[in-house]
């Protein structure tokens, strides 16, 4: 597997992912906003509304040649939102590179939003929410997302507050786009079985708009951790579900790795210390998982969740603390952390077998450090990490006496 | 594919890929269990270890030696996998057997194990959209033991004794078994092959009789909601499982970006965020759930542009292009399954269950380039002209 990049002639950066496929071509355009990052318009959600009126028509296609050529180039076209990027991505047989760069190409920049379609999509976004309101896995994260936010723009829903969201105009919109969506806050990711050669070939051709000058979005600054934050709500459903978060540094810097090595080693295999007594041998919940969520300015948040059942929740939580409190004095045994390298090992091999999730991993990699070496540095960290090192950070970052602890269920607090 | 003496074919295929990795698979096309959730349980309780072994060794084990094994559970049959780094075959061949051999069906984790199975079903019901695809299964088909699906019902997990269990697991664990496996090094392959012949000696797959379907309904039934959206949807009695590709190709164009239902009810009209087409296959037969979320005060406007379409669809086809995107999109999904080994494994897999010409992982894509435009239609009125069960909505 070889991974390049360059700046082409139009000004694009452009990352080559030479791998994870044989005849396919994973395409995707990573643009640096994302909902923590919408600056004037922070709390609106405009980087998803944006997300979802770049399928509704450009100069040279309207909303049903947009999805009609992407379903003729067989292509699963979408796009998705997060708290630091919003990403747009097709994946086509290699043959069709050049059509499917054209179309994700005119979509992300040559956008027109008809007016006409604004009001629509503002609808269907209405409906997504209220979806979201009725899920309750929706709502512990946001929850938490709030809890852990005073200041930064993560604070906000990805999908806007409703009352903000309600006020965007399709001039707000437009204003935004043509901010943002310009080099080198956006770069087009390619992946699979390519060459460079063949893709800077076709990507230096495309129409992309003059670089943005001056500082792109950033997500705005939150203080400095310095205590323990809890929130609970009550909600008509069958179970409680927690989740615990941490900031901590971005994921790809060593001290990110080795946070991330301790939790998965406490929480995030069938035979992690922490799963193993709390689902199996004490039964307090009935799943446990680990997971990590970029909010764009180098900081990463490190989460646990839970789904237990009604009156578990204290006990869940004791026992998250304890297990913190105990790793962090007595770390990991050698054969343990070795049987977890190892694992992870595994993993990272098998994730490589897909160009989707390449394109994606060295997308995000590259917007966050503008380096093609970032992926490669992480894997040669998480192989000499020591088990010393990864439970230093784990006592610096994850205590009981820090972090957002929330719940959602009934009988958990005010509705 | 191989055919050994003991008559057991092995798909066994080297993956050129020189990445190191190896996939092995056995999976156990569903008899009727005589209670619903049993074979989930059992198969969960399968994954927590062999006697003298708990889990948590087992899997640390494992890990160690760069293997991952799972278990899983659809409406169509049972499996149990080991993937991971060549260099661990050995154990994980090793450790696979001792768990086929001699599985625990410990007390405390059949206690344990029950009580997540339960939480699953009540975590799905959390959910509306989830809620109300439980809720029109159960109307769909007659017969109670597909009706639940394979999580089962809390009613019947509760009466489960571990008994039965233990009891399926040695009538049903040495029969219709389907094995592969994928890799760099041949004499690993033999090795796979070796190890599967030792558990297994015939390779059937027998279809069961079609499962009965509920008789239609012709009132719109409406049923309190567990959300603010109502939940609205259509069904109607699916092909038999032979179908199962067309019915795919189908569903996918109907719910796909450039497809009648996305476009009428979300791109013109702004009525839903989620609309589309769900196939439910079970053992024996297949139904199919046409769904939107929606407004509650919209609910019948969105039953009347879905029902509009749908007869559109059974009288005159697919558009050309949808249908050729559709299939190409299919192509490029498979070539995607195709890139892993354990995907390439399980499309062979698939391709042995359904009888499928070519049993390597390609028979689908061959059953895809055979496949027109008249036979989606004749597939469309068969399903949405006759073959309509009735509407549920949950608000």
């Amino acid at each position: 597997m070889k991974v390049q990049s360059r700046i082409l002639d139009n000004g694009l950066p452009l990352v080559v992912v030479e791998g994870g496929s044989e005849h396919l071509a994973a395409v995707q355009f990573h643009v640096s906003v994302g909902s923590a990052k919408e600056g004037r318009w922070a709390g609106g959600g405009l980087s998803h509304f944006v997300e979802h009126l770049l399928f509704k028509g450009t100069k040279r296609r309207n909303w049903m040649e947009i999805n009609s050529e992407a379903g003729r180039l067989g292509g699963d076209a979408n796009a998705y939102t997060s708290f630091e990027r919003t990403v747009y991505h097709l994946q086509v047989a290699n043959g069709d590179l050049a059509p499917a760069l054209d179309l994700l190409n005119d979509q992300v920049f040559h956008s027109t939003f008809p007016d006409e379609e604004f009001e629509r999509e503002r609808e269907v976004i209405n409906r997504e929410r209220v979806m979201g309101q009725d899920d309750p896995d929706w709502q512990i994260f946001e929850l938490g997302m709030a809890t852990m936010f005073k200041r930064h723009g993560a604070r906000f829903p990805i999908i806007g507050e409703d009352d903000i969201f309600r006020a965007l105009s399709v001039d707000d919109v437009r204003e935004f786009h043509s901010t943002y969506y310009r080099p080198p806050q956006v770069a087009l990711v390619v992946a699979g079985g390519v060459k460079m050669d063949e893709v800077v070939r076709v990507a230096n051709v495309l129409q992309v708009p003059v670089a943005l000058e001056g500082e792109g979005a950033t997500a705005g600054p939150e203080g400095p951790v310095v205590e323990r934050r809890e929130s609970r709500r009550s909600r008509d459903c069958d179970l409680v579900r927690g989740w615990i978060g941490f900031r901590g540094p971005s994921a790809f810097t060593r001290e990110g790795v080795a946070l991330g090595m301790a939790l998965n080693a406490l929480a995030g295999t069938r035979f992690s210390q922490m799963d193993v007594d709390l689902v199996e041998r004490r039964a307090v919940a009935h799943e446990l998982d680990v997971s990590s969520i970029d909010v764009g300015g180098g900081e990463q948040l490190y989460v646990f969740s839970y789904l237990a059942d009604c009156g578990k929740r204290e006990a869940v939580e004791a026992a998250v603390a304890e297990h913190l409190g105990r790793a962090a004095i007595n770390g990991f045994s050698n054969r343990e952390w070795e049987g977890f390298r190892c694992y992870g090992q595994f993993g990272r091999a098998r994730s490589k077998q897909f160009a989707n999730h390449l394109a994606d991993v060295h997308g995000a990699a590259w917007m966050a450090t503008g380096s093609v070496e970032s992926v490669a540095e992480c894997e040669s960290w998480h192989d000499s990490m020591t088990a010393e090192e990864s439970v230093e950070a784990l006592g610096r970052y994850c205590r009981a006496d820090l972090g957002v602890w929330v719940s959602l269920g009934p009988g958990e607090g005010q509705a | 594919m191989n055919k050994k003496a003991t008559g057991l074919p092995v798909f066994s295929q080297l993956s050129g890929r020189g990445d190191g990795l190896f996939s092995f698979q056995c999976f156990f096309p569903l008899p009727r269990p005589d209670t619903p959730g049993l074979v989930r349980l059992m198969t969960q309780l399968l994954g927590d270890g062999p006697k003298g072994m708990r889990a948590n060794r087992l899997y640390s084990r494992l890990g160690a030696n760069g293997c991952d094994l799972r278990v899983s559970t659809s409406d169509l049959g049972w499996s149990i996998s080991v993937e991971g780094r060549s260099e661990g075959a050995g154990v994980a061949r090793e450790l696979l057997g001792r768990l086929l051999l001699a599985p625990a069906f410990r007390k405390e984790a059949f206690r344990r194990e029950r009580s997540r199975q339960i939480a699953a079903i009540r975590e799905q019901d959390d959910n509306p959209l989830y809620y109300a695809f439980r809720l029109m299964r159960q109307r769909c088909f007659a017969d109670p033991l597909i009706a639940h699906g394979s999580l089962g019902t809390i009613e019947s997990l509760v009466r489960l004794r571990r008994s039965e269990l233990v009891d399926f697991f040695k009538k049903e664990q040495c029969r219709d078994v389907l094995v592969g496996w994928a890799g760099d090094d041949k004499g690993q392959g033999e090795a796979w092959h070796q190890f599967a012949c030792k558990f297994w000696h015939t390779q059937a797959v027998v279809h069961s009789a079609p499962s009965p379907l509920a008789a239609p309904w012709h009132e719109v039934l409406r049923l309190p909601g567990k959300g603010e959206q109502a939940v609205v949807q259509l069904g109607f009695a699916g092909p038999g499982l032979e179908e199962s590709t067309v019915l795919s190709v189908l569903s996918s164009a109907l719910s796909a970006m450039d497809g009648p239902l996305f476009r009428e009810v979300r791109e013109k009209r702004g009525l839903a965020y989620s609309v589309g087409v769900r196939p439910v296959r079970a053992v024996g037969g297949t139904a199919v759930v046409v769904f939107a979320s929606c407004e509650p005060a919209k609910v019948d406007e969105v039953i009347k542009v879905l029902r509009g379409e749908l007869e559109r669809v059974s009288q005159q086809g697919l558009c050309p292009l949808l249908f050729e995107g559709t299939c190409k999109s299919f192509g490029n999904r498979f070539q995607r399954q195709r890139d892993s080994i354990g995907g390439r494994v399980g499309l062979a897999m698939g391709d042995l269950f359904f009888g499928r010409e070519g049993k390597d992982g390609d028979g689908i894509v061959r059953e895809l380039s055979r496949l027109q435009l008249t036979d989606i239609k004749a597939l469309a009125t068969n399903v949405f002209q006759r073959g309509s069960l009735g509407d549920m909505v949950l608000a």
